[in-house]
């Protein structure tokens, strides 16, 4: 029997008189992959940072393993890996030491090692030297989902992860979204592309009129 | 590979993390020690020889008359309420700025990990106590310097020293304050720190000016007692004999109790804080700093207030007019209405030049211009947005120039239909408004400041670069506000000052529609 993760039951959540997401109900379970696609506007975002724990819904429930969802704790922050949207850099810290940083925060035994290898899973390697400022919008984006990948999680919560990433790229993403759930882990995503979804494995929804169906 | 979750996440990260950024700590020490060497010759320059002058006054009480001993016989009520006023400003201060900060790469690259919260917020929490106990203890001593040269009693070093730790006491209280707005942010919730503090300093306030009024002894001892920011007074009210040595002493002992307390609430309330409030926080002070150094006020000023208008309820909006020309005023009302507190302020201001052209006395007539300036300057507001970005109007089918124009008639309109049955008591508020509301409009599109304006010359005065930035800024209100003055001189007759007003009114609007805000880049 798979062991559920997330759960989101009967969530509700607007900004100001617009509501977003209306009784949106979701279980994720270990092993299993996610994707969540809809049009602009439809509520993905406001839906995945309520599920990283970043945002109260106003209605509804939010738990990890029976646990609300809150970033504030620290257990969770150890459980839930997530590249929601680009953020600042240090500016005196090279890629490498980016990503040794987050695998060090985790107690990753081996952490040169681990960080090698997501350098070189993400196209990185011959950039890892450099400071982020100097990298192009697609390396950024690799340099933000290989964060995600020299640290241990149950949940891995992306949203857009394809955005500014080449066709190859695309594809590598895919077959590490699929071997994450492979291995056990949980992995939910919003993105506007269904290819994305599909090679990934993930079972695929949409979000329409602030509610989640089955996509076509 | 599936990595297994560590037991507990380890400051290792932090002890390699500085280790990595060793590189750039040679160059981030140069820069901390430039800034410091900066700001101590400044104040070598600018405030030790006021300084001196002023402990030379204090020797000597070189300060006393009637004005300063009645100040200081209300000073006992006053100085409470500066207290609070301070614990009020420290506290508002925390909604966009808290004491407890992270830069914003920390933000992104150790909150969302389980890197002990605490390792990485009470260092921050320390420097706030450092800053903020020296930033009380500075002026505190200052105060009671200024009292003692005033004619206040006792030894001058004891009355310094009370004033410096009572300081020093409002300042770490005020921490507090501004730690636990963060953690129960108004952003994110209910807040009642911030009213409550608010009401107290009124109250506190009100209390200060009955005391001045009435110069009762027992005012100043309520206030005094009354909480730890009157507390924190008692040790300089009894160095200076306004209390006994007994009260100063409890007083004191009060006020440290107080502080302790109020350190260790503010301590447990840092290490709750949510990310969320960390993050927002960094992102707000990261976009007005950049309007800072911009010197774009208004930028700066929107960059604080963004938070609250992501969250307002957008509420109904007016039926969109059919006539082609009412669709800017259309456009600008519903911005006006969407920003209660800015047309509120455009409305009292333009009462106010109202009510002072009325009185008639030339001074009033300068002031009312003044005023009058400043509620075009409201009410012009939705203009800048296309000054800002010209991509806004980019869409429209009207040049810049006759847009400007268009968002002239809104506030012409406001501004003549509210004066005009009030002619008989003011008839050149009427005929200003052109002028007004073009000067307005004048400013409301120069946009931001280029870089060069700042590059002035050297002169014996020094350099001209801050006076031109000045003259920049204001540059629509220095030569319009001046040419209309003369109308409001007594004995000048209502028609020819009508008829220059409106020349100068039809001088602005053609300045306006020429006005072009430079290009970003």
């Amino acid at each position: 029997m798979e062991t559920e993760l997330l759960r989101l039951a009967g969530v509700r959540h607007g900004y100001g008189e617009r509501p977003v997401l209306g009784d949106v109900s979701l279980a994720l379970c270990a092993g299993e992959a996610v994707a969540v696609l809809g049009a602009n506007g439809a509520g993905k975002s406001t839906l995945l940072r309520i599920a990283a724990g970043r945002e109260e819904p106003d209605a509804g429930t939010a738990t990890l393993r029976g646990r609300p969802a809150d970033e504030d704790d620290a257990a969770f922050r150890a459980d839930v890996a997530c590249a929601l949207a680009p953020g600042a850099h240090y500016p005196d810290l090279t890629v490498r030491e980016h990503l040794l940083l987050v695998a060090l925060a985790h107690r990753v035994p081996e952490a040169e090692d681990r960080v090698a290898e997501a350098l070189a899973e993400h196209r990185l390697a011959d950039h890892a030297e450099q400071f982020p400022a100097a990298l192009s919008a697609g390396l950024g984006q690799l340099l933000s989902l290989a964060a995600t990948r020299v640290r241990p999680h149950t949940l891995l919560i992306l949203d857009e992860p394809e955005a500014h990433l080449d066709a190859e790229a695309r594809a590598a993403l895919a077959l590490r979204l699929a071997a994450t759930a492979a291995e056990g882990g949980a992995v939910l995503l919003a993105t506007h592309d269904p290819a994305l979804a599909e090679r990934s494995g993930a079972r695929r929804l949409e979000l329409v009129d602030g509610r989640l169906r089955a996509a076509a | 590979m599936r990595l297994v979750p560590g037991r507990r996440a380890t400051p290792e990260a932090l002890v390699r993390l500085a280790a990595f950024r060793t590189r750039g700590r040679a160059a981030r020490r140069r820069q901390a020690s430039y800034v410091a060497y900066c700001v101590l010759l400044l104040t070598a320059i600018y405030a030790v020889p006021y300084l001196a002058a002023l402990v030379d006054a204090a020797a000597e009480r070189r300060w006393r008359g009637p004005t300063a001993e009645r100040a200081l016989e209300a000073a006992p009520a006053a100085l409470p309420a500066l207290a609070a006023l301070a614990l009020a400003g420290a506290a508002q201060l925390a909604v966009w700025r808290g004491p407890v900060r992270l830069p914003a790469a920390a933000v992104h690259w150790l909150l969302p990990h389980p890197v002990p919260r605490a390792a990485l917020l009470l260092p921050r929490l320390r420097l706030a106590w450092l800053v903020n106990g020296v930033g009380g203890a500075l002026p505190g001593a200052v105060v009671a310097l200024a009292a003692h040269a005033a004619g206040g009693r006792g030894a001058a070093w004891a009355a310094t020293l009370a004033g410096a730790g009572g300081g020093a006491a409002v300042g770490l209280l005020g921490a507090a304050a501004a730690v636990w707005t963060q953690r129960h942010h108004p952003w994110f919730g209910r807040a009642r720190l911030r009213p409550v503090l608010a009401l107290l300093a009124a109250a506190l306030l009100a209390h200060a000016c009955g005391a001045w009024a009435s110069q009762g002894a027992g005012w100043g001892r309520a206030a005094l007692w009354s909480g730890p920011w009157g507390w924190a007074a008692l040790p300089w009210a009894a160095a200076t004999g306004r209390v006994s040595a007994v009260e100063g002493a409890c007083g004191g002992a009060l006020a440290a109790l107080a502080v302790v307390g109020a350190l260790l609430v503010a301590r447990r309330a840092a290490l709750a804080l949510p990310a969320r409030v960390l993050r927002q926080q960094t992102r707000v002070a990261g976009m007005f700093t950049a309007a800072f150094y911009g010197a774009d006020p208004r930028v700066a000023r929107a960059a604080l207030s963004a938070p609250r208008r992501a969250r307002r309820a957008t509420g109904r909006a007016l039926r969109v007019p059919r006539a082609r020309w009412l669709l800017l005023p259309w456009r600008d009302l519903l911005a006006l209405l969407r920003a209660p507190l800015r047309a509120g302020s455009g409305v009292a201001l333009w009462g106010a030049t109202l009510a002072l052209l009325a009185v008639g006395h030339p001074v009033a007539g300068v002031a009312a211009l003044v005023t009058g300036y400043l509620a075009a300057a409201q009410l012009v507001e939705p203009a800048r947005w296309e000054s800002e970005n010209h991509e806004r109007g980019a869409a429209l089918p009207w040049s810049r120039g006759a847009l400007a124009l268009r968002h002239a008639l809104l506030p012409g309109a406001l501004l003549l239909l509210s004066s005009a049955p009030l002619v008989a008591f003011a008839p050149l508020a009427p005929a200003w408004v052109p002028a007004l509301v073009g000067a307005a409009s004048v400013s409301a599109r120069r946009g931001a400041m280029p870089a060069s304006v700042l590059l002035g010359t050297q002169t014996p005065m020094g350099d001209t670069g801050p006076l031109q930035a000045l003259l920049w800024l204001g540059r629509a209100p220095l030569l319009v506000l001046p040419a209309l003055a003369p109308t409001s001189l007594s004995g000048v007759s209502t028609a020819p000052a009508v008829a220059w007003s409106l020349a100068v009114g039809a001088a602005a609007l053609a300045w306006t529609r020429h006005t072009r805000a430079p290009r970003s880049t």
